[in-house]
């Protein structure tokens, strides 16, 4: 008799939580013809400029437009995170030795994925009239056995972890404008599943094929993991946001803030589950930092 | 504007700078960036945001090819040289 993995069983419940939950992306999320950028759209203790020099430079109204742009580019690293996301879900569904309730599941997956774009890209192309293109540039190279499985929802955990840290904040504060504040709630309450599964699934993966990967490679892995993360925080720091929102020398105040004592600590308090995580995985060492 | 030299300079200091796997007296123009790991995958996008401050502009992604990545004459050659 073959035993059930945890994730398989975790995944028949979070299939039929998804049909129980099962919303319309464009109807659960008021997109009005106009949104004023005199509302808060992110959280001022939220945004990347918040508790650095340049903050105090601005007034309530020049705050308010960065809020704008910093959900702008929020939703757009979300909407270019979730197209390499879909990608790499429908190219596993229905592989050979992949259990039926997996598949099952990344078909939520994947819908859930779609109504989150949906809403990400209405946004953006309705009130700024456009998406942020990222920077991230991969080289195609080759795997080893069970490593591409495991890259990926490695990948996956770490973006989406992040990304839900904002959007739990976000989903219920009523500072924001309620488009704003409903993006965050839907985004959280969809992605909550996806983490418990990419978490069962992600150790699974890593319990039945990083022993043949040798100690070299996990030393490897280990920088691989903190450039990774760190990548991931850089696209939150965008010079296109600063150009839009007016703020002067955007490349220099990017770099500046990105490498700042206070946005350094910032990442490691939302950082801290994820890496937690990690290390109970074995993933990576006790002694392992940003 | 800088002058091509110039420009090659500030490159070769950044992977000095980003990289802990080449030596300075190692570093050429020519010298593999990618197939070396000198820089690695995840350090593209810092080289893109350095790139785009010395441009004064923001690269078009969709035309990047990886071979532009190659060296530092390459990454020259595709985003510099007007």
């Amino acid at each position: 008799m073959t035993t059930m993995l945890q994730s398989q069983k975790l995944a028949e419940k979070l299939s039929d939580a998804s049909v129980r939950l099962h919303y319309s992306a464009l109807e659960a999320v008021p997109m009005p013809a106009v949104l004023e950028k005199t509302n808060w759209f992110t959280a001022p203790e939220l945004m990347t400029l918040f508790n650095q020099p340049e903050w105090e430079t601005l007034n309530d109204e020049q705050k308010k437009i960065l809020s704008f742009y910093e959900a702008v580019n929020f939703y757009s690293l979300n909407i270019n995170g979730e197209k390499a996301l879909i990608e790499g879900l429908a190219k596993r569904l229905y592989d050979e030795g992949r259990p039926a309730e997996h598949s099952r599941y990344i078909h939520h997956f994947l819908d859930e994925e779609n109504k989150h774009m949906t809403f990400f890209g209405t946004f953006c192309m309705k009130y700024a009239g456009k998406v942020y293109q990222d920077r991230k540039f991969n080289f195609e190279r080759e795997y080893l056995d069970g490593e591409e499985e495991f890259l990926f929802f490695l990948k996956v955990f770490i973006f989406e972890e992040i990304a839900d840290y904002f959007n739990v904040k976000m989903g219920g504060d009523e500072r924001l404008v309620e488009t704003a504040r409903k993006i965050n709630y839907y985004h959280h309450v969809d992605e909550s599943r996806h983490l418990a599964f990419g978490r069962a699934h992600l150790k699974e993966v890593w319990d039945q094929f990083s022993g043949s990967w040798g100690e070299e490679y996990r030393s490897a892995l280990a920088v691989y993991i903190g450039q990774y993360i760190n990548s991931t925080w850089r696209e939150y720091y965008n010079p296109d946001v600063y150009v839009d929102a007016g703020i002067e020398n955007p490349y220099d105040v990017s770099e500046r803030v990105f490498h700042s004592d206070t946005a350094k600590n910032f990442r490691t308090t939302v950082s801290e589950s994820l890496i937690n995580y990690m290390k109970k995985c074995g993933i990576v060492s006790a002694e392992f930092t940003l | 504007m800088k002058t091509e030299a110039e420009y090659k300079q500030e490159l070769l200091n950044w992977v000095l700078k980003v990289s802990t796997k080449v030596k300075p007296e190692e570093l050429t123009v020519t010298t593999p960036l990618i197939e070396t790991r000198i820089i690695s995958s995840m350090q593209v996008m810092e080289l893109i945001l350095f790139l785009e401050k010395l441009k004064g502009s923001r690269l078009n992604m969709k035309a990047m090819k990886p071979g532009a990545f190659t060296n530092i004459d390459t990454i020259y050659t595709t985003f510099l040289k007007v």
